[in-house]
């Protein structure tokens, strides 16, 4: 789709480790102090954990052994009760202080990320969809997060496993390397989970996704599946899935039912083994070790199993962070094709007209949509392009919004290129209604005031008045402040499309530019939006491209594309006299808008220039 | 319809509950194994305590040996135990889920188009996916290892009491508070952790929004007015992110837990000093509260995540609850006669919303339709078109007045049973992602082969369907494979076709077609409306011509209703709309509207 840029799919790393790991460190960069007094703080804990237990041994063999016992004891109480608080303190401080980190840290990634998104060029958008696009600031910045999570409680367990094994080592080599028969357990566990338990997950979730999708499209059509009574078989359908879904969920289940408590056993397991060889040590005349040790052996030996298989299993989620960041740079990394020029100039308040000199355009390489394309629009006048489906009208609105460069040529707007304006002016002075209405989570009220915030209620609704778009917005169960819901499914898409149309008029354009406006409004309707729009826009420039007869003829001039080239201009009558390719998109396209009956003898003439619509 | 036959729930609890009850025994089977294997993670402790005290009495023996063995054994079992009580936990909570989440769905589907309209879909999904799926993960791994800790607890206690009563006691006194210190802690970390996820929400729905429009975004040059609107949710997300870091940090119950493991220390050891205790027995004490600790220490999770599952079951409990306007009859009346005359009596409208009270959607209409006619519904955007093709199929009810058909007030009719007889062709054509064959066969499953392709042959969409990669079977919306408005169009009327309506409601304002797209479309609605009743909003005027009646609706009244000619005599506003074309304006002079000008 977008050239150049790598596809979004499950696709490997596409950087070295050291370059992402350097850029997550980018982002830490503003909380260095907050990390570093951080992961002391955990390492602290970790510690003073391991070493906790040494208190406890030391109590058991004084009591067994000292004459006075009492007052030993009682400040090895103390001494352990300092100790867990102190673990528990820096512990809780250790959160505490990360959470912040973390919360900057997203933060700021997310803006990142956003920024580069909503500058991003459209080519980009178009080829992605957008809850895809969403995923990389929201679920992305996410898993970065538990990255960053991840690796932190990494190096706490690593501190942790170490320190306790130095413990266990100081007091006895052999028990010391009795504990590290887990390792092996702990590697069979982790290939275990990284082939079955990666493979399970995987399944789980792609029937976890066909069932998400198949309730999104049965909820989407479900006025459908009513007036069909089709509920039964959209259930049974839906049941099929589920219980596909409820299959490879139970496998999940009792897979890790299965990991944690086979670990557990094996814990016990080397309980056991360390207590047997721990007493060949602490018994005969040559007695190495003490019954304090012992126990001490016993509880330490436990504490390897878990965060070991943790370190293991989340080297996986590591992974997945890992390769959440390079998506990340993907985004971060694209150069937008289209950038503002570094020494570019508002549109001068008195520039006004269109010219294209020699315009070539292409979305894709070699496919060319607009060739050699030279007209003038004098400033003030009214025109209106036609042609056949594909003849690359769209394409010349997006051009004069600058959405996309052309391959050649350049587009001025009095004497002024637009590659050399500011978005802002030009965005400003230049206002569009495409196609496809879209609009936005809020009230109707909101939607209109989107292209000029500024605007008073009652000027909105004075506008409203003017285009007759009142009339329905005050019907609506809360007329202005009605709330749109997902893009407009609570509206009609004329009702969606009036309000496109007033929103831009709201706007106060310069210049206007109406693709297929007003298509999904009835004749009546769209009759008084022209009236509206004749009347607040007399005498500036716009261009229409429209499909309704009445809304051509009564343009200044009109444009006649073919194949992506200018064909023909000039006013209805002329064009119709000429008999050339407008004549023929006439009798095509429009003439039948009329009452006359079509019949066959009509259509064969026509099919040698309809366009016909199987591709 | 099934609607009464499905049980309501009264409470979070009852609904949580549902689907062990339809397990008990399985159920009872996995609470029990639960507890056992709790007593299976204690015993190993226990036993090493023994072995040690015979160590130190009768060295390297036989006995210290069977009793090392004896752990593993023990091992082994915990690992049996364990697994049995997971699989059936598993078994219970896994199935629960797919049952709760296939009765949600098919609740809300009999829930009428009101609701539909009042409540977000993605809502309705993220509904029937995530919170579902928290409630089973509130109850399977949370509920079951609430269980594990508490009975844990309990085996250390009572452990304790038979090796010193005081050191039960302590346990037992330390229990209330440590559990009342959890559940504090839960209370007070819950709204934050929820304002989080609400704030992912925002997040996700602020940017999918901008993406989706980022065309509209563009052209009104909102770039940076949308990223301060960002910076601004993303902010908001970061503060609950610190804020749940900072309620979170200190878990203040584990104090309890580390003063319960000093005291406990404390007094074992003078115990031990004094010889009332063994070592192996001061060894018990002090594995199990360390066991005790590292398992508790899930505790809190496992407790916010049942309290986040009755949160979750209350939203679920809400949807299922919802009180639907239409109430839904179940007369099996087969007087019925769809083909009768369509009257409107004094009907008024106003969509159902969450605050009560809107304005009307249509208001007091009146007018009568002869059976069998063909009718032309016209009017602007919002002006109560759509609402009338609405109610006649019964997706709502008038808010006031009757609709009758056939002398039979809807009302008592059941839905289905209209839905039947009232076909459908709507404006924006909905097509599954199936095949083509199973998309016109959408609305009688039963059809053959020979029906099918005689519909799609008399809706003019038997030649492009040909045409098409695997004719009909070719999946609508897989790679590439899409189709053009008016392509859609015929196969939906193929559709309505092929389930033969007494009443024909369509909606066809599309427009930008050719020329022979438009004589297809013809040719296919007038096969469409043979032989029925039909009700067409259109903006063809050939259409307008040849119909028997034409309707015109605006602001929810009817400002015009008669044959072609009349009302090209006598309505003003339906002159109007010939008034666009050079042509048609010949067409007016020949007519004069009567009464002269208003």
């Amino acid at each position: 789709m977008s050239a150049g840029r790598p596809g979004y799919s499950n696709k490997k790393r596409s950087r070295p480790i050291g370059l992402l790991l350097r850029r997550m460190g980018g982002y830490f960069s503003g909380f260095r102090k907050i990390i570093i007094s951080g992961a002391i703080l955990a390492i602290f804990a970790s510690l003073i954990d391991a070493i906790s237990p040494l208190v406890l041994s030391q109590g058991i063999d004084i009591s067994l052994g000292a004459l006075d016992a009492g007052n030993a004891i009682i400040f090895l109480a103390i001494l352990y009760l300092g100790f867990r608080l102190i673990s528990f303190i820096s512990g809780s401080f250790y959160t505490r202080v990360i959470a912040r980190a973390q919360a900057g840290f997203v933060n700021k990634v997310q803006q990142d990320v956003y920024s580069h998104l909503v500058d991003a060029d459209l080519s980009f958008h178009k080829g992605e969809q957008s809850g895809n696009v969403t995923s990389r600031v929201t679920s992305d910045t996410e898993a970065l997060n538990t990255g960053v999570q991840v690796l932190m409680d990494i190096a706490g367990q690593l501190v942790l496993l170490v320190v306790t094994f130095i413990v266990l080592w100081m007091t006895s080599p052999i028990v010391a390397l009795t504990a590290l028969i887990t390792v092996p357990v702990v590697i069979v566990m982790s290939a275990l989970y990284g082939t079955v338990g990666q493979r399970t997950m995987l399944a789980t979730q792609r029937a976890y996704g066909m069932v998400s999708g198949q309730i999104a499209e049965n909820l989407s059509g479900i006025q459908i599946a009513k007036a069909f009574n089709r509920e039964k078989e959209t259930s049974k359908q839906l049941l099929a899935l589920n219980n596909e879904a409820y299959k490879h969920n139970f496998r999940l289940t009792l897979f890790f039912t299965f990991l944690f408590p086979t670990v557990g056993a094996m814990t016990v397991f080397i309980v056991a083994a360390v207590l047997f060889v721990g007493a060949g040590l602490a018994t005969g005349a040559a007695a190495v070790l003490t019954i304090g040790e012992l126990f001490l052996g016993v509880i330490l030996v436990q504490r390897f199993m878990f965060p070991l298989l943790i370190v293991s299993l989340q080297g996986s989620q590591v992974q997945a962070s890992l390769a959440a960041m390079d998506r990340i740079s993907d985004v971060i990394e694209a150069e937008p094709t289209l950038t503002e020029a570094e020494d570019a100039v508002p549109l001068l308040p008195s520039s006004d007209g269109i010219t294209f000199e020699d315009v070539t355009f292409s979305y894709i390489k070699d496919t060319e949509v607009l060739s050699d394309v030279s007209f003038r629009i004098e400033p003030g006048t009214t025109i209106a392009i036609v042609g056949a489906t594909g003849a690359g009208k769209t394409t010349v609105a997006a051009l004069i919004n600058r959405f996309y460069d052309p391959d050649q040529g350049r587009i001025l707007i009095g004497k002024q290129d637009i590659s050399k304006v500011t978005f802002q002016s030009l965005h400003g002075a230049v206002a569009l209604v495409s196609q496809e209405p879209y609009l936005f989570d809020g009230t109707v009220l909101d939607n209109i005031k989107y292209g000029n915030p500024d605007a008073s209620d009652d000027e909105i609704k004075e506008l409203c008045r003017v285009t007759n778009a009142c009339e329905f917005i005050e019907t609506l169960p809360e007329a202005y402040d009605s709330v749109v819901l997902e893009g407009g499914k609570n509206l009609s898409s004329g009702q969606r499309q009036m309000i496109t149309i007033v929103r831009t008029l709201a706007a106060n354009p310069r210049i206007l530019i109406l693709d297929e406006a007003t298509s999904k409004l009835d004749a009546y309707s769209e009759s008084l939006v022209q009236k509206a729009q004749e009347k607040l826009f007399a005498d500036r420039t716009t261009v229409v491209i429209a499909h309704r007869l009445s809304t051509i003829a009564n343009a200044d001039r009109i444009l006649v594309f073919d194949k992506g080239k200018l064909v023909e201009q000039g006013s209805h009558s002329e064009l119709l006299e000429a008999k050339g390719i407008y004549e023929s998109l006439y009798q095509t396209y429009y003439a039948h808008q009329g009452v006359d009956e079509l019949d066959e003898k009509i259509l064969t003439k026509q099919d040698l220039v309809a366009e016909t619509t199987v591709s | 319809m099934e609607e009464k036959g499905r049980k309501k729930y009264t409470t979070a609890t009852s609904y949580i509950l549902s689907g062990m009850k339809k397990h008990p025994f399985l159920t009872f089977g996995a609470l029990v194994l639960t507890v056992i294997a709790s007593l299976f993670t204690a015993l190993p402790f226990i036993i090493v305590g023994q072995a040690i005290d015979v160590l130190r009495l009768e060295g390297f023996s036989p006995l210290f040996v069977s009793q090392t063995l004896l752990i593993v054994i023990v091992g082994v079992i915990y690992l049996a135990m364990n697994f049995t009580a997971g699989a059936s936990w598993a078994a219970v909570i896994t199935g629960w889920e797919r049952d709760a989440r296939q009765e949600l769905f098919e609740s809300l589907q009999d829930h009428s188009m009101a609701f539909h309209d009042q409540v977000d879909s993605k809502k309705i999904l993220s509904i029937s996916m995530q919170d579902i799926n928290w409630i089973r993960i509130s109850l399977n791994p949370g509920l079951r290892m609430i269980i594990g800790s508490f009975s844990a607890y309990g085996i250390t206690a009572i452990v304790l009491w038979s090796i010193s009563q005081i050191l039960g006691i302590i346990m037992i006194a330390g229990f209330p508070i440590y559990l009342y210190f959890a559940l504090r802690y839960a209370q007070i970390v819950d709204p934050v952790r929820r304002q989080r996820a609400i704030s992912m929400e925002n997040l996700t729905s602020v940017s999918q929004e901008v993406f989706r429009g980022i065309e509209v975004v563009r052209a009104f040059g909102a770039e940076e007015r949308e990223k301060q609107k960002f910076n601004q949710t993303s902010l908001n997300y970061a503060n609950s992110v610190e804020q749940e870091g900072r309620l979170s940090a200190f878990f203040f119950p584990q104090l309890i837990l580390i003063l319960i493991t000093t005291g406990t220390f404390l007094y074992g050891s003078t115990l031990l000093v004094a010889g009332s205790i063994s070592v192996g027995g001061l060894i018990q004490i002090l594995s199990l509260l360390i066991a005790i600790d590292a398992q508790n220490f899930m505790l809190p999770r496992s407790l916010l995540l049942l309290r986040g599952g009755f949160v979750n079951a209350q939203r679920i409990i809400d949807l299922l609850n919802w009180q639907d306007p239409l109430i839904d009859s179940d007369s099996t009346d087969t007087q019925l006669d769809f083909t009768g005359n369509i009257v409107f009596e004094n009907v008024s409208f106003r969509y159902p919303n969450s605050n009560g009270n809107g304005s009307y959607a249509l208001s007091n209409l009146s007018f009568q339709i002869p059976g069998g006619s063909k009718v032309a519904l016209i009017g602007g955007p919002g002006g109560g078109k759509s609402s009338v093709l609405k109610l006649l199929l019964r997706l709502y009810d008038p808010t006031e007045g009757t609709i009758k058909v056939g002398d039979t007030d809807l009302r008592n009719v059941p839905s289905a049973l209209v839905r039947k007889t009232v076909g459908l062709v709507e404006q924006d054509v909905f097509l599954f992602k199936m095949s083509i064959r199973n998309n016109i066969a959408y609305g009688c499953e039963n059809a053959s082969e020979d029906a099918i392709i005689e519909a799609a042959k008399r809706a003019q969409a038997h030649d492009f369907i040909m045409e098409t990669p695997n004719g009909y079977d070719t999946v609508i919306g897989e790679r590439g494979m899409t189709l053009s408005g008016g392509q859609r169009q015929r196969l939906a009327i193929a559709r309505a076709l092929l389930q033969n309506p007494s009443i024909l409601l369509l909606d066809d304002s599309t427009s930008a077609i050719d020329a022979r797209t438009e004589y297809l479309m013809r040719r296919a609605l007038n096969e469409a409306m043979e032989y029925r009743t039909s009700i067409t909003v259109t903006q063809r005027l050939r259409t307008l011509i040849e119909s028997d009646l034409i309707m015109i609706i605006d602001k929810g009244q009817l400002i015009a209703f008669g044959p072609h000619e009349e009302l090209l005599k006598e309505s003003i506003q339906y002159r109007q709309i010939f008034d666009q074309l050079p042509e048609t304006r010949k067409m007016l002079e020949t007519v004069p509207l009567a009464g002269g000008v208003a």
